[in-house]
């Protein structure tokens, strides 16, 4: 009998050399040279500005913690390199008759030699990735630069990028299977990479330019195949999701070492996504494969090698080439509703699957004048490309009529998107800084009906008020409407955005019904939910603000009051927000701001006077019907009227841009008058009247608030008895009639 | 057996070259068979798939009643030297040995270095800067210390000098001798392998022509010059003989005939000679009378 033949990985390995070697110098020059080099020059950075001893040690352990930690800024890209490179070098061979011939006719059975191959190809990673990196370590630890953090940090660094290694490897692997010619085998890896990210960010750019409800909402239309992009979650957040930073933390401590919490934090919020590359890479694999099993070795030469992938690659790249250019079309003129754009669009749709049906067919084929051949595809991708874009152009599916059966939504958040945003806090203490994310956190409403009346009632709104010349802007005046988001949780895991603008006639009744529920309280008011913010800050100090006040920011780091009695402040503002609604906010609108700041742990100093990465604050509107809220104030000594006093102020300026518009003129009333007329007001009697008639800036937070068309064409500039400047706003935002006429005949005299 | 295999087409729909149409050959132990055919009669098609390299369309190719394609265990028992051999990038004689020693358990260290030895290969000497023919030594000799039972030469003597294919029939013959090698080789040029093979093959536009043994060949035609003192008589002499072909040069005639060299001498005593003489055929006109008789100008296509 016959013994075994001993081919061996290691023969594999022979064949990768040079991409072996290439993998060794990367690790070497990225994990030691590159870890010594950045030490070296936070030392030195430290000596010229003379940091202390802890600022020195800080900076080094932060500097170690992003070069080889989950926060890296380019390793990975070397990675996803390698990868592409190992898989395609190791199959090469597959595509030269001469190489095909020598490891064909040998005693090897195919599949073991496509499974050593294989996992040569992931030893080219994993062998210079450990041993560098372990000497990467020990490098920092030499020059005194480790913590547990950072070596757990940087060895589930090691564990991702392998995830993602073999994920891209794999995709090479697929399209090394598929392809006959390593040029060719390099361009199908860029389109098995790029193409589910660039259909994601087609299928947005479309639901942006075409749907006027439409909202992006972060993390939801993550592509969710791509090895790259859910690797990137944690080392670039904001590049696809938003709002993932701040699931992550990765916002809030960027600039820190790494900790054994940070890390583990970090792993809580991507292992999902990278056991979903892991799932990727095995099914990518599996059919890598089976393409090997199915593939011929006279294909060696030829640019795709399965009849079904040309067919499906051609139209699938005609198609997405098409649908990006006519979106480019539409970018361009920025008009993307008028129907000679459109059909400027469709041309240029139409041109430009041709061209690449072409240029597809020509490498196919390796012959230029072939590029006809295949017409039919090429006229399947131009209808199919047209097909699609007048889908989302005339919103076949109706999603702009979109509003789901009451039975189907288990529960809904509603946002008023013109509002200010004031910080909230996740459980884990992590910032949370836009208000539609926040709501999609807390709010649960549960009376889906009357939030379907409102959508019903927005969407036709909306609809009905978009020009046909351009989605993105609405005929109604904005002083007069609302900007508002809503969020089904669908009862099946699903969760529908929707935004649209409702009048400001809307139904005051269902407003108030919506705004004052216990639910929407509980998920609009952040100190009613501020246990992660309380259990990840430390002791602090509670100031107010009223908007004129120079006192506010308390840079002082003493202003304001310590937070000893928080308990009670919130016990007032739990009473008082209990009579919040939309009428009332619509009608009295905010007078100033509570601010709570708290210190990070570990943070030194007062904490209302540290930056945003030392210490967190929770900032809380307060309105005039506040009024246990304002007692409590009161009695802490901090509280401060509205407006200032006519006794406080010595000078009342009015200036107006907009002349014309103050005229009536209605020609000019879309912008501003170059000319700029200002009245001033001295006179006691004057300026108290005028104070009476007065709110101050923080009026404009409110979220139901109405300004009036004069918003934004005027100012008030007022000076403070002790010389202090500060601006106010008229109530409402409309300017008394007096004022008016002063600006009109001053104007007049010019 | 009935081996067709076919190239392109198959992404056009249209339908594909067949390469090799319909070939049923059989190949029998220690003997060295000849593949003769033009550039693209299927040559080198056919050698891949009785390699594994290649997988046939219908048919089956089996060594010792075993499949090839993928097949390891069958495998182990053929080696494949195609027209151009590859060598890794920078190996070195030894290195390829060390490969192959490896790949095939049979490897025989100590023969390649004798034969090696022989040819007078540096073995420490990078193949990148071996001569062409060079290359096809190391080849061979690589190969038949394989240990394999079957080596499949595609083209490895063309371009061979007369010393060293003189050298390579020698090493063929003792492998022959000690352990029944069956050298298969295909050449596009029939004088190649005149001197060389037992058995032939000729392949034209992907089907066989015919495959015989040569020494068959050659005893069943003869090749007869001869002068009838009555001109009538020629007429009479060619009747109920199978005449592949004929001249007639003034009084001379020169007759290819079927039949053995006892029979014909027997026929032809019959009649009153002039001059009579039955001379050697070369294996060429072997071929060559043997396909004109079924509408071959095979001088075309393989007497290059």
């Amino acid at each position: 009998m016959m013994s075994k033949s001993s081919y061996s990985v290691k023969d594999m390995l022979r064949g990768r050399i040079w991409t072996l070697a290439l993998s060794f110098v990367t690790f070497f020059l990225y994990d030691v040279a590159g870890t010594a080099a950045n030490i070296l020059r936070i030392h030195n950075y430290a000596d010229v500005y003379q940091y202390t001893a802890m600022q020195r040690r800080s900076e080094v352990l932060s500097e170690v913690s992003k070069w080889l930690g989950v926060r890296q800024y380019f390793g990975w890209i070397a990675v996803i390199v390698l990868a592409v490179t190992a898989g395609i070098s190791g199959y090469a061979w597959m595509d030269n008759r001469q190489k095909t011939d020598f490891f064909e006719s040998q005693p090897v059975r195919r599949s073991v030699r496509f499974w050593k191959i294989y996992f040569s190809g992931l030893l080219v990673f994993l062998i210079p990735a450990v041993l560098c990196l372990g000497a990467g370590l020990l490098t920092a630890a030499a020059m005194g630069c480790m913590t547990s953090g950072i070596m757990l940090d940087a060895w589930v660094e090691l564990v991702r990028l392998f995830i993602l290694y073999a994920g891209v490897y794999a995709i090479s692997v697929l399209a090394a299977m598929w392809t006959g010619n390593v040029i060719v085998c390099a361009a199908a890896t860029g389109v098995l990479l790029l193409y589910e990210p660039a259909l994601a960010y087609l299928l947005r750019s479309l639901k942006q330019q075409f749907f006027v409800t439409y909202y992006a909402s972060g993390t939801v239309e993550k592509p969710l195949f791509s090895p790259v992009v859910n690797y990137m979650l944690l080392t670039l957040p904001g590049f696809f999701t938003s709002n993932f930073s701040r699931v992550t933390g990765i916002d809030a401590d960027y600039t820190n070492p790494s900790t054994v919490n940070f890390v583990r934090s970090c792993v809580r919020s991507v292992w999902k996504y990278d056991a979903l590359t892991i799932a990727v890479t095995a099914v990518v694999t599996a059919l890598a494969f089976l393409s090997h099993q199915k593939r011929r070795s006279e294909d060696a030469g030829s640019a795709v090698v399965f009849t079904p992938v040309r067919v499906i690659t051609k139209l699938a790249v005609a198609t997405l080439g098409g649908l990006y250019a006519g979106l480019g079309m539409m970018n361009l003129f920025a008009s993307g509703r008028s129907h000679s754009t459109l059909v400027m669009s469709i041309i240029f749709i139409v041109v430009t699957v041709m061209l690449l049906s072409a240029v597809i067919q020509i490498i196919y084929d390796f012959n230029f004048r072939s590029f006809m051949r295949g017409a039919w595809s090429m006229a399947a991708a131009g209808i199919a490309a047209v097909a699609v874009f007048l889908m989302f152009r005339g919103d076949v599916f109706g999603y702009d009529r979109y509003v789901p059966a009451d039975s189907e939504v288990s529960s809904a958040a509603v946002v008023n998107y013109g509002a200010t945003t004031l910080t909230d806090f996740a459980e884990d203490g992590s910032a949370i800084y836009d208000g539609v994310e926040a709501a999609s956190h807390y709010m649960m409403l549960t009376d889906i009906s009357d939030i379907t009346s409102l959508a019903r009632a927005g969407q036709e709104y909306t609809v009905a008020h978009t020009p046909e010349w351009n989605s993105a802007l609405t005929t109604a005046p904005k002083q007069t409407t609302y900007q508002i988001v809503v969020l089904y949780r669908m009862k099946d895991g699903r969760r529908i955005y929707r935004q649209f603008t409702i009048p400001a006639d809307t139904d005051a009744k269902l407003l108030d019904r919506i705004t004052s529920s216990e639910e929407y309280h509980k998920g609009y008011f952040n100190f009613l939910h501020d246990e992660g913010y309380l259990n990840f800050t430390t002791d602090g100090r509670i100031t107010y603000d009223s908007g004129w006040n120079a006192d506010w920011s308390g840079t002082d780091g003493n202003s304001g009051v310590p937070d000893q009695d928080y308990a009670g402040l919130k016990q007032a503002l739990a009473k008082d927000v209990a009579q919040y609604c939309y009428s009332k906010d619509r009608e009295e609108g905010p007078i100033g701001m509570i601010q709570l700041a708290r210190r990070k742990p570990g943070s030194a100093g007062a904490a209302e006077s540290l930056s945003y990465d030392t210490a967190d604050s929770l900032s809380i509107l307060v309105f005039p019907f506040y009024q246990n809220t304002i007692q409590w104030l009161k009695e802490a000594g901090i509280w401060s009227e509205p407006v200032p006093s006519a006794a406080e102020v010595s000078q009342f300026t009015v200036t107006d841009y907009n002349i014309a518009a103050l005229r009536g003129e209605p020609a000019d009333t879309g912008s501003l008058s170059s000319e700029a007329i200002s009245v001033t007001y001295t006179e006691p009697d004057q300026i108290s009247r005028l104070l009476k008639s007065s709110v101050n800036l923080y009026a404009g937070y409110g979220g139901w608030y109405l300004f009036d068309e004069d918003a934004g064409d005027y100012t008030i500039d007022i000076k403070t008895a002790d010389g202090n400047s500060t601006s106010l706003g008229f109530r409402d935002d409309i300017i008394p009639s007096s004022v008016r006429q002063d600006l009109l005949n001053k104007a007049g005299e010019k | 057996m009935d081996v067709t295999k076919s190239f392109g087409g198959r992404h056009t729909g249209e339908p594909g070259v067949e390469a090799v149409n319909h070939v049923t050959l059989e190949i029998r132990d220690q003997e060295v068979f000849g593949l003769i055919g033009t550039n693209g009669a299927g040559k080198s098609t056919l050698m891949r798939m009785m390699c594994g390299v290649l997988r046939q369309d219908t048919g089956n190719i089996l060594v010792d009643h075993e499949p090839v394609y993928d097949n390891p265990d069958a495998k182990k028992r053929i080696f494949f030297i195609p027209d151009e051999p590859y060598f890794f990038a920078n190996a070195t004689p030894s290195d390829m040995a060390e490969y192959y020693a490896r790949v095939y358990p049979t490897f025989d260290r100590t023969r390649f270095t004798r034969y090696r030895q022989d040819f007078g290969l540096d073995p420490e000497r990078r193949i990148s800067g071996f001569s062409k023919g060079m290359k096809k030594q190391l080849a061979i000799i690589l190969a038949v210390s394989s240990g394999c039972h079957y080596l499949l030469c595609d083209e490895t003597f063309d371009g061979l000098d007369p010393v060293m294919r003189q050298g390579v029939k020698s090493v063929f013959a003792e492998e022959m001798a000690e352990r029944g090698l069956t050298p298969v080789i295909s050449s596009h040029n029939l004088r190649e392998l005149e001197d060389f093979c037992d058995h032939v093959g000729l392949l034209h536009k992907g089907g066989v022509l015919l495959s015989e043994d040569i020494e068959a060949m050659k005893l069943n035609i003869q090749k007869i010059q001869c002068v009838f003192r009555e001109d009538g008589d020629a007429e009479a002499a060619l009747e109920g003989l199978t005449v592949l072909n004929h001249v007639a040069r003034g009084h001379l005639h020169t007759i290819t005939v079927r039949g053995t060299r006892e029979e014909m001498e027997q026929h032809f005593r019959e009649y009153e000679m002039i001059f009579f003489e039955i001379l050697p055929l070369t294996l060429e006109e072997v071929f060559i009378s043997e396909t004109e008789v079924v509408g071959y100008d095979v001088k075309k296509f393989i007497l290059g």
